[in-house]
C-alpha cells in the first residue's frame, strides 16, 4: 500500500479504515483482488482452506453462494426482529443460539421455510421478491421456522447470560464494611 | 471475532467441504479465538456484511520482529482468509471484493496503534504471493520454517 498516502490518512484521521469509504481506494481494491482471483490467504494454518476452495466444483460453488443468500437475508431479518426484544445483556448469547437452531432447520427445511428457499433462489436479480418481504412477513416466517422447544432454548440463553452479567458486575465490585 | 463469526467459518464456509469429506483443520479458528481472550499477544477480528462473515485475520502482536529494521515489533497475520463466495475464481463477479485488503489494512492500523508505525509481517500461501506484491509489500523468500512459505513485510508508513 502506498506509505505516503497511509501516512497522510492517519495523520488526518488517526483511521486508515477510513480509506475504505473513498471510492478510489475501493475500486483499486477490486481491481487488485480480480488480478489474483480472490486468493488472499496467508499463514500455514490456512493452506488446507485455499486447497479445498480451490477444489471446489461450480456446482459447490453455487451451492455455497445459494446458501450464503438464505442465511444472510434470514439471520438480518432475525437480528432486526431480535432487536426489539429488549434483551440487553441477554441478546448476543440468545442471538447466537438463534442462528444455530434455524441452521439446523435449513439442513431439512419444513414446507414454509422450503417455499421461502425456492422464491429466494428461483429468481437471478440479487433483489428478489423473497429479500424484499416485508419486516412482518419475515417476522411470520420466522416464527413458523422456530419451534416451541426453541423457544426454550433461546429464553435459557437470554437467561444464563443476563445472570452471569450480573453476577460478574457483583463480583468486580469493592466490598466496604458497613458503616 | 466471536462464536457468530466461528459459526459461519465451520458451517458455512466450510460446509461444502465437509460434505465432501475433506480432510481439514475446521478447528483452527476456534484455537484461535480462545487463544486470543486468554492471551493479551494474540487477537483475531473478522469483517462482517449482510449478518454474515466475509472475512477472517489472526495476529500476533508481541513477540514478532522485523527484518528491517532488524528486531523492531511488528504485528505478524498468523491468518487471513476470505469467504470462498468472495472469489472471482468461483464466483463471476464475486459477492465482495476488497475483503482481504481491509483485512490487510486493518493489519496496519493495529500496528500503528500498538506504536509499530505500521509494520507488518506475514507468510503467504503460494496462490496468494501475487495479492502481497500488489499491496506493495516486500518480499524477504522462502522461510525454511514455514514450509517454504515466502516471508512479506511492510516496513513503518514513514519510509
Amino acid at each position: 500500500m502506498y506509505n505516503q498516502l497511509l501516512a497522510e490518512q492517519y495523520a488526518k484521521t488517526g483511521n486508515l479504515m477510513d480509506l475504505c469509504s473513498t471510492e478510489a481506494w475501493m475500486e483499486e481494491s477490486a481491481q487488485i483482488e480480480d488480478e489474483v482471483e480472490g486468493q488472499v490467504e496467508a499463514g500455514l494454518a490456512m493452506k488446507d482452506y485455499q486447497n479445498q476452495v480451490k477444489a471446489l466444483t461450480d456446482e459447490q460453488s453455487r451451492q455455497l453462494r445459494n446458501q450464503m443468500r438464505v442465511q444472510s437475508t434470514l439471520f438480518t431479518g432475525l437480528h432486526t426482529w431480535m432487536n426489539k426484544w429488549d434483551l440487553g445483556a441477554g441478546f448476543k448469547d440468545t442471538y447466537t443460539i438463534a442462528r444455530r437452531l434455524i441452521r439446523q432447520h435449513l439442513a431439512d427445511p419444513a414446507p414454509p421455510l422450503q417455499t421461502f428457499i425456492d422464491v429466494l433462489l428461483a429468481e437471478d436479480s440479487q433483489a428478489s421478491s423473497a429479500d424484499q418481504l416485508t419486516q412482518q412477513q419475515m417476522i411470520e416466517l420466522l416464527s413458523a421456522i422456530l419451534t416451541p422447544e426453541d423457544w426454550q432454548v433461546m429464553a435459557q440463553a437470554a437467561s444464563q447470560s443476563i445472570s452471569s452479567q450480573v453476577l460478574n458486575t457483583g463480583l468486580t465490585q469493592p466490598r466496604t464494611a458497613a458503616a | 471475532m466471536d462464536d457468530d463469526h466461528l459459526d459461519d467459518y465451520e458451517s458455512i464456509w466450510k460446509g461444502i467441504l465437509l460434505a465432501t469429506e475433506q480432510p481439514d483443520r475446521y478447528w483452527m479458528w476456534d484455537y484461535k479465538l480462545r487463544q486470543s481472550s486468554r492471551d493479551r499477544r494474540f487477537e483475531s477480528y473478522a469483517i462482517e456484511v449482510d449478518r454474515l462473515t466475509q472475512g477472517l485475520i489472526f495476529i500476533e502482536t508481541q513477540w514478532h520482529r522485523a527484518q528491517y529494521p532488524p528486531r523492531y515489533p511488528l504485528v505478524y497475520i498468523e491468518a487471513i482468509a476470505v469467504a470462498p463466495w468472495n472469489r472471482s475464481r468461483l464466483e463471476d463477479p464475486p459477492y465482495l471484493r476488497g475483503v482481504g485488503r481491509a483485512l490487510l489494512l486493518f493489519a496496519r492500523q493495529r500496528s500503528l496503534a500498538l506504536g509499530y508505525n505500521g509494520r507488518v509481517g506475514l507468510h503467504s500461501l503460494p496462490d496468494s504471493e501475487g495479492f502481497y506484491r500488489r499491496n506493495q509489500m516486500l518480499e524477504y523468500g522462502a522461510d525454511p520454517e514455514k514450509e517454504g512459505l515466502v516471508y512479506f513485510e511492510y516496513r513503518s508508513i514513514q519510509d
